[in-house]
This record gives structure tokens, sequence and C-alpha cells, in this order.
């Protein structure tokens, strides 16, 4: 015995096996919890070894015949009314507060709304202050004060979820989903494989090409968990697993509850109107910058490839080059030869005006073609503005960047 | 309710020779020891996993009017959930469970369970095996008669969302995945509510690498809620409650604990359902 904790127990399978310690926290709250309701006793038995004796001490009480509530259970429900009487008076506090605001405003405090308080706000008490959220506010408490979350667990004390002890169950059981649908996938395709169908899989994997993953804020508040970089790289990977099986598609309704579409709303509003001329000719007109150079594109169809750029066809520029990234869009959109251009560009140089009027020819060619082309014009980056300008000179430098020529000596 | 169970599995905890002297007498099939090197290669070809669904009818429990005495009738029955019946040596030998590790891994915990060692690979004793087995299926079936919460944890990869699986599909709990340090020792900051624990964990594996123990089993033996454990000839046995030597690493094992673990649990719920103790 001598070194050894007196909460040591001796196995008691055959007698033979060493000492088994229970990492025994004395002071710990639950052990003297444990202490209160039990009787311990430690005893040699005749073999040799130790014997640890527990025995409930609560049996004269008399038994409830079940307990309703957990401990858990109480707390969490004690918590909850704390936090709804706090977020009472608060409320209170606030709508008070936005009539005293209305009467200093001049204003009706019954139609004082909270574009109002905000406006008021910023009038009565101006800031400096850089950053937004350092300037003072007055909301409505529920968007300031942190949510509570609904109780995890039952009555009983039973979490509800079966991930519970994970402390990250919504993320680990996505985690797990994903896994099943995969090992599905593998199954189906494996089946595949032996019954030699290898040609119906053709075609059924996910395109992932107008869409990205959520990115970790979105998956953090669409888990209500607290997630972090190293987990959300774990999520993507397999993620990325399960969207690159050739079977992909399958799941394509899953894959896209984890995945945003890429800026499709910038596309819709700058989609040109067509106007119909006198004879039936549709135009439209958009306008492209790069550099300093602006240009207004006027787009006609049907037409025969013609081009009037200030007044001169192609030969407006005088380089390939030029000539060739004003085509771009028009290639890739498959109406070469088919639309005329009317083009009125000004200021800066050949690589400016060029890549002005490819901007505003993509930009007017939308008007006249399909949802997929559109697509493919903004995967081609046709319709992103190149935001790069002249960077200025700097005093003590030559240029932007260039030094002037130093010798030592 | 919880420190009821706890108390009830502590009762069953200090009376263990009632169930390994009931095991002991259990018609062993067949003994390791016979089987010829011919049979032995047969049966690693063929991994089983076990699926019971049909439960024998135990004998009547003496008559009882209280809910308590009920419980305390079946903690004096020899084997209530029927577990002898669920596994013999046969099958522990076909699912590989006496496979161990290379010799020079063997943790000094588990030399009483080790039979011998066979070109430098350590054999674990099923005789001593089953017993355990039986004891550890008997003590879950008896916390979740009771109404208690299992936890299933494994850290290997291979088996694990088969684990999450089980756990699910019983009705109960897992964690399969990094274990966060203080998921028991600080569970009111990790959880932002008063400590809910298992009532009794589950280890198909109880190494988190295959260098450490799993922080788990440290941590419900600190804060004393029992365990069950698969251990290995390379784990250490000693904070596991109620050890079960085997194989922790092949699938074929690892399905074989979690088919008795699904049985167990399963006729254990369909007891206290009939027995209205719920």
């Amino acid at each position: 015995m001598a070194g050894i904790s007196p909460w040591a127990v001796k196995t008691v399978h055959k007698g033979t096996v060493s000492s088994r310690r229970l990492f025994v926290i004395f002071a710990h709250k639950r052990f003297l919890e444990f202490r209160a309701q039990n009787v311990v006793r430690l005893s040699s038995a005749p073999d040799g070894n130790d014997r640890l004796h527990i025995a409930p001490v609560t049996q004269n009480k008399p038994t409830a015949k079940a307990v309703t509530i957990s401990k858990a259970m109480r707390a969490y429900m004690e918590q909850a009314r704390a936090y709804d009487d706090k977020m009472k008076s608060e409320v209170a506090d606030f709508e008070i507060g936005k009539r005293h605001l209305a009467n200093i405003m001049g204003e009706d405090p019954d139609s004082f709304t909270q574009e109002d308080v905000d406006r008021a706000i910023e009038y009565l008490l101006p800031s400096g202050l850089y950053d937004k959220k350092a300037r003072p506010v007055m909301k409505d408490p529920y968007e300031i004060f942190p949510k509570k979350k609904a109780a995890q667990f039952g009555l009983d004390g039973r979490p509800y979820h079966w991930m519970y002890f994970t402390i990250l169950p919504n993320y680990y059981s996505a985690l797990y989903e994903i896994t099943w649908k995969l090992e599905a996938l593998k199954d189906l395709e494996d089946q595949m494989r032996a019954e030699n169908r290898q040609d119906e899989m053709e075609g059924q994997s996910f395109n992932t090409a107008s869409s990205e993953w959520v990115s970790l804020q979105a998956l953090k508040t669409k888990m209500v968990e607290n997630i972090k970089e190293k987990e959300y790289k774990h999520f993507v990977t397999l993620m990325e697993r399960l969207a690159s099986h050739p079977l992909s598609a399958r799941e394509k309704d899953f894959i896209m509850e984890w995945r945003v579409l890429l800026q499709s709303e910038e596309l819709q509003s700058a989609v040109p109107e067509v106007e119909v001329e006198e004879g039936g000719r549709m135009c439209a007109t958009a306008s492209g910058t790069r550099k300093s150079s602006n240009a207004i594109v006027k787009v006609y169809m049907p037409g025969s490839g013609k081009f009037n750029i200030n007044g001169k066809d192609l030969t407006y520029f005088s380089q390939n080059l030029y000539r060739e990234t004003l085509l771009l869009p028009l290639v890739v959109s498959g109406l070469l030869g088919k639309v005329d251009a009317e083009v009125d560009v000004e200021l800066g140089g050949p690589t400016g005006q060029a890549g002005a009027i490819r901007l505003g020819l993509s930009r007017a060619l939308l008007a006249f073609v399909e949802e997929d082309v559109k697509e493919k014009m903004r995967l081609t980056g046709l319709l992103t503005k190149d935001p790069r300008k002249r960077e200025r000179k700097k005093p003590g430098q030559q240029g932007a960047r260039r030094k002037f020529t130093w010798k030592k000596r | 309710m919880a420190a009821s169970i706890r108390r009830a599995v502590l009762k069953a905890c200090s009376v263990p020779a009632n169930v390994s002297i009931l095991c002991r007498e259990h018609q062993l099939t067949c003994s390791v020891r016979s089987l010829s090197a011919s049979q032995r290669w047969m049966s690693r070809v063929s991994p089983i996993c076990h699926q019971q669904d049909s439960m024998p009818e135990p004998t009547p429990l003496p008559v009882a009017d209280t809910r308590e005495a009920t419980l305390n009738a079946t903690l004096q029955h020899e084997d209530y959930f029927g577990v002898k019946d669920l596994a013999n040596l046969r099958d522990l030998f076909n699912a590989r469970v006496h496979l161990g590790h290379n010799s020079g891994l063997r943790h000094p915990s588990m030399s009483p369970y080790i039979f011998g060692s066979r070109q430098g690979c350590d054999m674990i004793d099923l005789d001593q095996t089953l017993p355990l087995l039986c004891q550890a299926l008997n003590v879950t079936g008896h916390v979740v008669y009771r109404g208690g919460m299992l936890l299933f944890l494994s850290r290997q990869t291979q088996v694990l969302p088969w684990v999450e699986r089980l756990a699910r599909e019983v009705g109960e709990y897992s964690h399969c995945r990094p274990w966060r340090t203080g998921t028991f020792t600080n569970a009111s900051s990790l959880f932002g509510t008063l400590p809910i624990y298992p009532e009794l964990c589950i280890f198909l594996g109880t190494q988190d690498t295959v260098f450490e123990t799993h922080r788990g089993v440290i941590e419900a033996s600190k804060l004393l809620i029992p365990t069950v454990g698969v251990v290995d000839t390379n784990c250490d046995a000693e904070p596991i409650t109620y050890p079960v030597p085997g194989n922790d690493d092949s699938p074929a094992a690892l399905h074989f604990y979690m088919g008795l673990f699904r049985s167990v649990v399963l006729r254990a719920k369909a007891r206290r359902k009939a027995d209205g103790v719920e």
C-alpha cells in the first residue's frame, strides 16, 4: 500500500493484475458529491488484494419515482429566465429613449423609425472615429446583445443531438453526412464499373464553374458554431472530394446547399436595353473604360461585322494586337461578322482605348446572347473592369517607383 | 438520475465475480489452442459481422412492486440481457480479436492478457477476453436499461463513420472527432451550461494516435465516469474500468465489437420498454 493513494483499487479479475488508479481529485466537486451519496470503505481481502467497497447512503431516503427535471436543465431554465428579464427591461428602456430622441428632434414619437434614430444619433453625437463600429449607436437590444442559444438538451438531461459531446455537433454531423454520401457514390461507381456501364458515367460530374464554397463566416452563421480556420479547411477538402467524384451531379442539391453563386447580381444589372431602330434593326448601347480612356459602344444586330471607330474602321488601330483585343468579345460570343459596331472613344492611348472598347462591346453584346454564353464571357474575364490606373510620380523619385541615379562617390 | 445509475454500475462493479463465474461456465464451442494452422488461415480470410436480432427470454424476475425493486432484481439476475449468447470463442477468433501488436510495443499492463508471442507478434488470450467482454456488455446493458447515456469513442479513421452511425442508430452519443482538451474536465466553460456527462464511455480504441492514450480516457477517469475499452497489446489498460483485451485495429474486429454493442443496447432498450421502467 505504501506510496499508493488510498483510492487505488486492485483489479478483481483473477487477482493478478496491477493496481488501477482512479484519477481522483479530492477537492473536485463531483467527487465530493459522490462521497456525499456513497459510503466508501477500503479493506484487504484474504487473497492479498485491496477492495474498494462502495455503497449508497441514500437507501433510507424516500425515493422519488422519477426525477423530472435534470440539474443542468434547471440551471439552463434559470439562465434563460434571467436573460428574458434583462431583455425585457432593455427593450422598455429603448422604447422610452426612442421617444425622448423624437422629442429632441421635434418629430412625432409614434412614427419615429430606426432610420430616424440613426440619423438623429449621427446629428446629435457626431463622431470622427474611423471605425463605424466604434461610433455611437442606438439599436434594438436584440441586435446588440448576443443571442441566447436554445437549450441543447431535454428535461431529462439527455442532449438532443447525438454528437453533442463533440462541442461542434452541427459541423461534425455535416462531415458525417458528406462521408456517407461519398461512400454511397463510391458504391454506385463500383457497381456501374462491374456492370460495364462506364459510358453512362459521362457528364455525371458536378460543374463547379459558376459557384464557390461558402465562406468561413457564412459557415459559422449557418452552423451557429464557432468553427476555426482549420476545421473550415477540413470541411472544404471533404466537400471537394465529394464534388470531384465522377457521379457527383447526383448530389447536386446537397452540394449547392454549401455553395454560393458567383456574381450574378452585377451581371443582371449590367445588361443593356435593346432598342429597335427603323428598318427592324436591333441595337444596344454600353460604355466601357480602361486606364483614362472612355468608350461608348453601340452594337447593331443583325450586321456584317463592320466597325466604325471615331469615323474609321478597324484601321483606327495600327497594331494587330489592339485589333485582336477588340475582336475578342465577338469571338467568345460567336457573333463575329454578325453584328456591326459604332464606337465613340476618347482620351488615353491605344491600349486604354482598345481596352475601353472591349469592355463596352462586351457589355453591349450581353443584350444579344444566351445565359450560358454570358457565363462563358464572365469566365473569360471580358466583363471584369480592369481597375489599374496610372500611378502618380513621387517626390524625390524619378517616377512612380523609379529612383534617381545614385552613385556613392 | 445520473447518480443512481452510477451507483448501480458501481454496485455491479463490486460484484463482478457473479459475471465471471457465469462466463467460465459458458459452453465454449472450441479452444484456440486446438486449431490447426490451416484452420487459422481460413478463418482469417472471412471476417464476420455479428448481427443478432432475437433475444432469448430471461428467467423471470422475482415479483417486484416498485421501480426501484425491479431495477435491483435485474442486478441479481445472472445474465439479464443474454450477453453470453451474443459471442463465443470461435466468433472472437474469426473476427481476429486475438491478433496483437509486435512484442516490442507491448504495454506492461497488458502482459497478463497475452497468450504468447508468435513470430514476434503478441497473441491475446481469448479465454480471458471472452468473460471480460461479456462483463463489459452486461454493464453496458444495465446502464442503458436505467436510461443512462452511452458515449461511443474511437479515433480509428477507417471505421469512424461506422461507429458514428452505430451511435446514431441506437439513439446514443458518439465522439470520434478530435478531442478538445477539457471536454469533460472543463465542460461548463466549453459548453456554456452546467456540465452533462455520459454515464458510460465505450472506447472502441483507447489510443488517440499510435503513441498517445485518448484524452477522453484520462478525463473520464478523473471524473469517475466508468469506461469500457477495447485494449490492444500496446494500450494502457489501467485507467479503463472494464478493459476488453482485443485487437483494436482491424475492421473485422471493430465491426464485430460494434455488432455486439448494437445488439446489447437494443436489447436493453427493448427490455426497458417491456418492463416499464422508463
